[in-house]
């Protein structure tokens, strides 16, 4: 998780490249093959740990930015990508 | 001041020079800045990585870092002789792309691609090019009248085109749901994230070509500056060459939209402040204004990238904070 000194921290492109981030999570690229071109992006950057271990993952953006119930089905899918295996049930 | 050729040579060699080396710092300088590690030693160390920290930096720098330096650089090279050749052809020193609304119409064709899911080159490039030509048509004919020549008709006019096609980005940008536009109030302001390196090396090739056609014209605008009937017994076949100028600024200020979108007030404070140092003379103002143009808009981008704590701004609230109060200065100066 992306942790700062203040709550909701925003970030540019550098500073997460900078630090390295063991996952990376992307959301709201559905569309048009634009995640794949994002991941691909992020692939070419190999010192960071998210693309030696391939945990770039996509999920679904109505899922998981929208204020709704359905924000407990994203933390399920949330929990299961950050420690795969600590749920048994999978989301 | 009458030059000799030889002067003139050696005049123009050393404008190119000064501010070719004024762009070279502003180059290393944006590409050593950053929120994760600054210096030049750090960038210098991160060309030749030796361990893993270098690493790190050698991917910001070249992957992050550089390919924007270079598209603020290709930007504020357009941007600025955008403005010099409005200028000079509408004869108004308050003409900028901008403040004309030709980035705006250009920035309607380019989220029209956007939308109907074309690449950015060449399909966004041309829907891009296609609108600002269009808003271009529209200002032409509103200036072409005898009561439309003043200035602040001229303004007026800009004004209202501006205000037209940020109504119909807005309303594009409502009626779709697609997540492509999801950046768009970022983009609006002038984004300069966007762009990958073999990307923008093919803006600069579409570039080039454009800065030597405007730098080949330079003398024709200073002849275009005393009046067209001046320069028509000069020689000079008006409408070529102000249908080649208008076309050819029309196609850089669109290219720029579509890769950072909307920065404006380049145009208006760089010829502006060049015309002050050097005199009114284009063919010594074209070059300075390439270059010059290109490192104030990468010092603009180290601004925008380092002064807020928290994130990033986008380039043309920088830019748009200096040459607003400049705009107001200029109109203020040039109706007393």
């Amino acid at each position: 998780m992306a942790a700062g000194h203040r709550a909701y921290p925003h970030f540019s492109r550098e500073p997460v490249v900078a630090l390295a981030p063991d996952v990376v999570v992307i959301t709201t690229m559905s569309r048009s093959g634009a995640f794949n071109k994002a991941k691909a992006d992020w692939q070419r950057l190999t010192h960071i740990p998210a693309v030696r271990h391939n945990r770039i993952h996509m999920v679904d953006s109505d899922v998981f930015d929208r204020p709704s119930p359905r924000l407990v089905q994203a933390l399920e899918i949330l929990t299961q990508l950050l420690h795969p295996g600590l749920l048994k049930d999978g989301p | 001041m009458k030059l000799n050729g030889q002067q003139h040579v050696g005049r123009l060699a050393g404008i190119a020079l000064v501010f070719g080396v004024i762009l070279f710092i502003a180059v290393v300088a944006g590409i050593s800045t950053g929120p994760t590690q600054s210096g030049i030693h750090a960038a210098w160390a991160a060309l030749f990585p030796r361990n893993e920290t270098d690493l790190v930096l050698h991917n910001i720098i070249w992957r992050i870092r550089f390919p924007r330096v270079l598209l603020a650089a290709l930007d504020g090279a357009a941007l600025s002789l955008g403005g010099l050749v409005f200028q000079a052809l509408l004869r108004n020193p308050l003409a900028e792309p901008f403040i004309l609304g030709v980035s705006g119409g250009a920035a309607i064709g380019a989220i029209i691609g956007i939308l109907a899911g074309l690449t950015r080159v060449p399909g966004v490039c041309l829907t891009a090019f296609v609108g600002s030509l269009g808003t271009l048509a529209l200002i032409l004919v509103m200036s072409t009248g005898k009561s439309t020549l003043r200035k602040d008709a001229l303004l007026l006019s800009g004004v209202m085109v501006n205000a037209f096609c940020s109504a119909i980005i807005m309303f594009l940008v409502s009626i779709t749901q697609d997540a492509r536009l999801h950046n768009i109030m970022f983009w609006l302001m002038g984004d300069l994230t966007a762009a990958e390196l073999p990307q923008i090396v093919i803006l600069g090739a579409a570039l080039v070509p454009c800065f030597i056609v405007v730098f080949l014209l330079s003398h024709t605008m200073n002849l275009l500056m005393m009046g067209q009937d001046m320069a028509q017994t000069m020689g000079v076949d008006i409408k070529v060459a102000t249908f080649t100028l208008l076309i050819v600024t029309s196609f850089m200020v669109s290219a720029t939209v579509s890769f950072s979108g909307l920065v404006g007030f380049v145009g208006l404070v760089i010829p502006h402040l060049l015309r002050l140092i050097l005199g009114p003379d284009h063919r010594f103002l074209v070059p300075a204004c390439l270059f010059g143009g290109g490192a104030y808009l990468v010092c603009c981008d180290i601004l925008a990238r380092t002064l807020s704590q928290h994130g990033e701004m986008p380039v043309g609230v920088i830019t748009a904070m200096i040459g607003a109060p400049l705009f107001i200065i200029l109109l203020k100066k040039s109706s007393s």
